[in-house]
């Protein structure tokens, strides 16, 4: 048995909180312009970052610079790219604006998100998809690629993930993945991913450079996102991580650590019944997805959750 | 350029990053001389849009650097006489 009766409701909460990060964001004059969800990635002194340069003012300059690295040097001219738990859709815009990627297509959970994107990127080599990480609404085979940014570490029953991701790519095809992880999963993570084919090709720690982004960007970002009452701005504080959050702790911690991993699938491999995590991992990892969802909550932009005044 | 376009956006500039207009050029670089982010920027942007009566796609403004490459952008705007 793998699935566990609270993850449904743990991944509709989930779906429910980015919902009203877009409802909120619609409100503001920003909206548009806001095409990504995570902490971002800030080159440390004395290093020369990767991918293409920006701007000094170009938009949210430190997600793009995420993806940047999660890319690396990986090829992906001509490829087709499956992102999952794409959001508002900047990792797939970029790699459509800066890699010469064949087609792109995005599967999330919060159907506003879906449909800011389907707004954003009406082309025809670009579909997004409503739908769940656990269970890829995608065919066998297809991918080229699979991009996961900043959104694993909420997934509940995460195996069922991964034995996805080692369905819909093809045999040769990347894995390029980043997240924030309880750092007794990592090893766990890896070579649940080995048994199902993938093997490793890269990784490194870049805690650093997500909390230099957080400490730089966070309260600006804040701004973004609307003007809020202070009920929602102390929630809007957490969800953006800034200086002094749960969250802002948690990256500083021993306990998490950010990482970027890349693999090669290798084999197709027929996964067993039997889950490669333990059961004592899988409870971590739930635990873990629980605190996640539980410190990026917000109030809805409708006023639901605020207290009233 | 359009020096009306520029003096309006300079002022807004300075407004909105509490600056002396005079310390604002149209070579002024935004992050490097004026400490100005996408924010500052699309605040402007988004005021222009309101008060200049033009309509910006998002993807112009990524590729700009300096004040005066802005005031190009509006000026083409105005030009075809959105
Ligand atoms: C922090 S955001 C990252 C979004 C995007 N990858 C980016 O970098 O901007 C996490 C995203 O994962 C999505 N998500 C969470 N749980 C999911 C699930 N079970 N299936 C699909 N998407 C999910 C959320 O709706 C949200 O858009």
């Amino acid at each position: 048995m793998s699935a566990h009766a609270g993850d449904a409701g743990l991944k509709a909460a989930q779906a429910e909180n980015f919902d009203n990060l877009n409802d909120v964001v619609a409100g503001s004059a920003f909206d548009r312009h806001l095409r990504f969800f995570n902490f971002g990635y800030r080159p440390l002194d004395g290093e020369t970052p990767s991918g293409p340069s920006l701007g000094g003012a170009f938009p949210n300059r430190d997600s793009a610079q995420l993806l940047f690295e999660v890319v690396g040097d990986t090829d992906l001219t001509g490829a087709r790219v499956v992102e999952v738990g794409c959001g508002r859709g900047g990792n797939l815009w970029l790699l459509r604006r800066s890699y010469e990627v064949a087609q792109v297509i995005g599967v999330d959970i919060a159907h506003k998100s879906v449909v800011f994107c389907r707004d954003r990127m009406p082309e025809s080599n670009a579909a997004f998809i409503h739908g769940d990480a656990e269970q890829v609404p995608v065919g066998s085979g297809i991918a080229d690629a699979v991009v996961s940014v900043e959104t694993s570490c909420t997934y509940p029953d995460i195996e069922s993930f991964f034995r996805d991701v080692a369905r819909i790519l093809k045999v040769g095809g990347q894995f390029l993945y980043t997240d924030l992880h309880d750092v007794r999963l990592i090893e766990p993570f890896v070579a649940t991913l080995a048994s199902l084919g993938l093997e490793l090709t890269y990784q490194r720690d870049i805690t650093a450079n997500v909390q230099a982004s957080r400490r730089d960007r966070a309260a600006r970002q804040k701004l973004a996102f609307g003007d809020h009452d202070s009920a929602d701005a102390a929630a809007m504080k957490e969800f953006v991580g800034v200086d002094g959050s749960e969250l802002f702790d948690l990256l500083a911690s021993d306990l998490s650590s950010y990482v970027i991993l890349r693999f090669t699938k290798t084999a197709d491999v027929t996964p067993p019944a039997e889950r490669f995590l333990t059961e004592h991992e899988q409870a971590q990892v739930r635990s873990h997805a629980a605190e996640a969802v539980r410190l990026l909550t917000i109030p809805s932009a409708s006023g639901g959750n605020r207290p009233a005044s | 350029m359009d020096q009306t376009t520029f003096e309006w956006v300079r002022g807004r500039f300075a407004e909105v990053l509490e600056l002396d207009p005079a310390e604002i050029s149209k070579n002024s670089r935004f992050a490097d001389d004026l400490d100005a982010d996408s924010i500052d920027l699309i605040e402007v942007v988004n005021s222009a849009e309101h008060s200049l009566g033009v309509t910006m796609a998002e993807e112009e403004l990524y590729d700009l650097e300096t004040v005066g490459q802005l005031v190009d952008a509006i000026d083409r705007h105005r030009a075809v006489g959105e």
